[in-house]
């Protein structure tokens, strides 16, 4: 990735440690990071970053100026700014740390805590305005570390670098780790033993009375990494069970145990009974529809985890503290390395429930006597609605995060897609869909583009895995032919675009009928519908269509 | 020593292999005074050790460390 590490001390150090994973923008010099930001001309923005770390020296920010808000102020309003102007460009700008070594009297009091507090303060006031704005928590780097290992003076006095060796590397860690989460980069599920991982011995052996779970001493080990493990399903991340044991007795644990922290719907799925570990975890995905890459295997045994390893390598298997004290760590330390999450969407905090019910429906399509029956069984709705400020954060985040079904893999962030759908000729749409089992949110996203004043072109048109097979993209589509037909529109020119992943929908436009007009040695296929011959009624339609 | 070793080629981004208590910082180039100050306050952190301010500048080999590490 492209990244900029703006400072008023000299980072260079640092720099350099980054730029083994990622493009790093070399500044001239150091402490000129406001015209680095404020100036349109300034190499930073001729480098182009996608994310820009701001790391805030506290001493120095206040060295020569007053030590009061007025400095704080006018710096805050250059962040503002900046942030404003470049909506695409993802800032990381840190808290501060004021360490003074003053002399003075103990009555002269000291203020510095209370402006660490104000521009934090401001800070987070923009960071709620402004999405592409994160505070980069340098304060509690410090704290965690102390003062005494994080700043060297030998380093200081030799070199005019600030941070110790260790402090660099932790910093340099947590920015790689928020570059990580602007990639998207982040897990999706993570699969929990039960016997000496979510409580402490073994539950078919002790009995749920004799396992250790509890507020206090020991059995609060395991009851506070329960606890962590609930903060992190909260972020969106699924939960799930693979354990060997009779299901009974786990069950039993699990909806009785008045310390269990981790209900039964906190977890996506049980998968607690004798079989190869590694098999469940392969049923898991396929029924949950995500890759065996984005699961994060949890286990005490490490048997079972090599086992795991061996045969699904591309499930993530971290390994296990031997000294349990340290299990709510081990936690926080899952959360940073495989799940750190920078913000949440409304459909991240019901994501365990969306999946929840994605299971219940391949159940009720298990007893289906075909596969239409189970079909209109689901009782679907479709709700057609235009992309607009309310919905563009959930739309966006369709376009950057779909890979399997979508045509031609535009990916777009909130802005540009606003910026698109205020352009002349352009459209944007989305579908939301639910059915008896729940509310799936949004799934599809349609962008057309009008050619000339009869033909008109697909931008994007894309759909979530969560609903694929239901035959929903071509009510869709439908719906975007009709439109355009009864709008005076002969032609509907499409586009399949080629990537690793999409795949699936290589064939689609053919199975819908429409003539290939163009294929390209890439594999790119352009195609063209006449829509005075097509009719909505040739499309398939198993649920209810509504447009609002 | 093996600590030393692996020390020295982790800040100066090279190969085991090519360092001994006998390279010098006129042997290689990477050695430059921003690593070399770099180098000093990581084999301070890591082997818990204090090389005083006044003789960091007569550093010239890797061997040179040493001095303070059996110290």
């Amino acid at each position: 990735m492209r990244l900029s590490v703006l400072s008023n001390i000299n980072l260079d150090s640092l720099v350099g440690r980054l730029s083994k994973l990622n493009d790093v923008y070399k500044t001239e010099g150091y402490g000129t990071w406001v015209q680095e930001i404020i100036n349109p001309n300034s190499g930073l923005y001729s480098f182009g970053p996608q994310a820009v770390f701001i790391i805030i020296d506290g001493e120095e920010m206040f060295k020569g100026q007053s030590r009061n808000n007025s400095t704080i102020d006018m710096n805050i309003n250059y962040i503002e700014e900046t942030v404003k102007n470049n909506p695409d460009i993802t800032f990381f700008v840190s808290n501060i740390d004021l360490w003074t070594r003053k002399i003075d009297s103990a009555k002269a009091g000291s203020k510095e805590r209370g402006l660490e507090f104000l521009w934090e303060d401001g800070l987070f006031l923009l960071s709620r305005k402004y999405r592409n704005l994160y505070v980069f928590d340098l304060k509690s780097i410090v704290e965690d570390i102390g003062r005494e290992q994080f700043y060297s003076k030998k380093l200081w006095y030799l070199g005019g670098i600030k941070f110790s060796m260790k402090a660099e590397k932790v910093l340099e860690q947590y920015i790689n780790r928020c570059v990580d989460s602007v990639k998207g980069k982040r897990k999706k599920c993570m699969v929990l033993d039960l016997d000496n991982t979510l409580w402490g011995g073994v539950v078919g052996e002790v009995g749920m009375e004799g396992i250790e779970l509890s507020d206090y001493k020991e059995g609060a080990r395991y009851k506070d990494f329960q606890k962590k493990l609930k903060e992190i399903k909260d972020l969106g991340i699924i939960l799930a069970v693979v354990s060997k044991n009779n299901f009974d007795d786990a069950i039993k644990v699990i909806r009785e145990h008045k310390h269990m922290v981790l209900k039964e719907e906190d977890f996506v799925a049980l998968k607690i009974n004798w079989d190869l570990k590694s098999q469940n975890i392969r049923d898991l995905s396929e029924e949950l529809n995500i890759g065996l890459d984005s699961i994060v295997f949890i286990d005490d045994n490490p048997v079972e985890r090599e086992s795991v390893k061996r045969e699904l390598p591309e499930v993530t298997v971290p390994g296990f503290p031997q000294d349990t004290s340290e299990l709510l760590n081990f936690a926080v330390e899952l959360y940073h390395n495989y799940f750190y999450t920078l913000d949440i969407t409304d459909e991240d905090t019901v994501k365990t429930e969306i999946y929840r019910q994605n299971m219940k429906r391949r159940d009720a399509q298990k007893s289906s006597a075909s596969y239409e029956d189970f079909l209109k069984s689901l009782e679907t709705k479709i709700e057609i609605r235009r992309i607009s400020a309310e919905n563009v954060q959930r739309a966006a985040q369709l376009t950057q995060k779909t890979n399997q079904f979508n045509l031609t893999t535009k990916r777009y962030s909130e802005q540009e897609l606003l910026a698109l759908i205020d352009e002349e000729g352009f459209e944007g749409f989305v579908a939301y869909v639910s059915d008896r089992f729940g509310d799936n949110g949004m799934v599809s996203v349609v962008i057309t583009k009008r050619k000339t004043d009869t033909e008109i072109e697909l931008d994007t048109f894309l759909l979530s895995c969560r609903v694929m097979g239901r035959f929903i993209e071509e009510q869709i589509i439908g719906f975007i032919e009709d439109l355009y037909k009864k709008s005076g529109y002969k032609r509907l020119v499409t586009y399949y675009k080629p990537t690793e992943k999409n795949a699936p929908v290589k064939d689609f436009f053919e199975r819908l009928g429409y003539s290939v007009l163009d294929v390209d040695s890439a594999g790119n296929k352009k195609y063209i519908l006449d829509l005075e011959k097509s009719s909505i009624d040739s499309r398939k339609k198993f649920g209810e269509l509504m447009i609002l | 020593m093996e600590k030393l070793i692996e020390l020295m080629a982790d800040v100066l981004n090279l190969d085991k292999e090519s360092i001994s208590l006998e390279t010098t910082r006129e042997n290689i180039p990477a050695w430059d005074s921003l690593n070399h100050i770099r180098l000093v306050a990581e084999v301070e952190e890591q082997l818990n050790i204090k090389i005083p301010f006044e003789k960091v500048p007569d550093i010239k080999k890797v061997g040179d460390f040493l001095n303070y590490i059996k110290e």
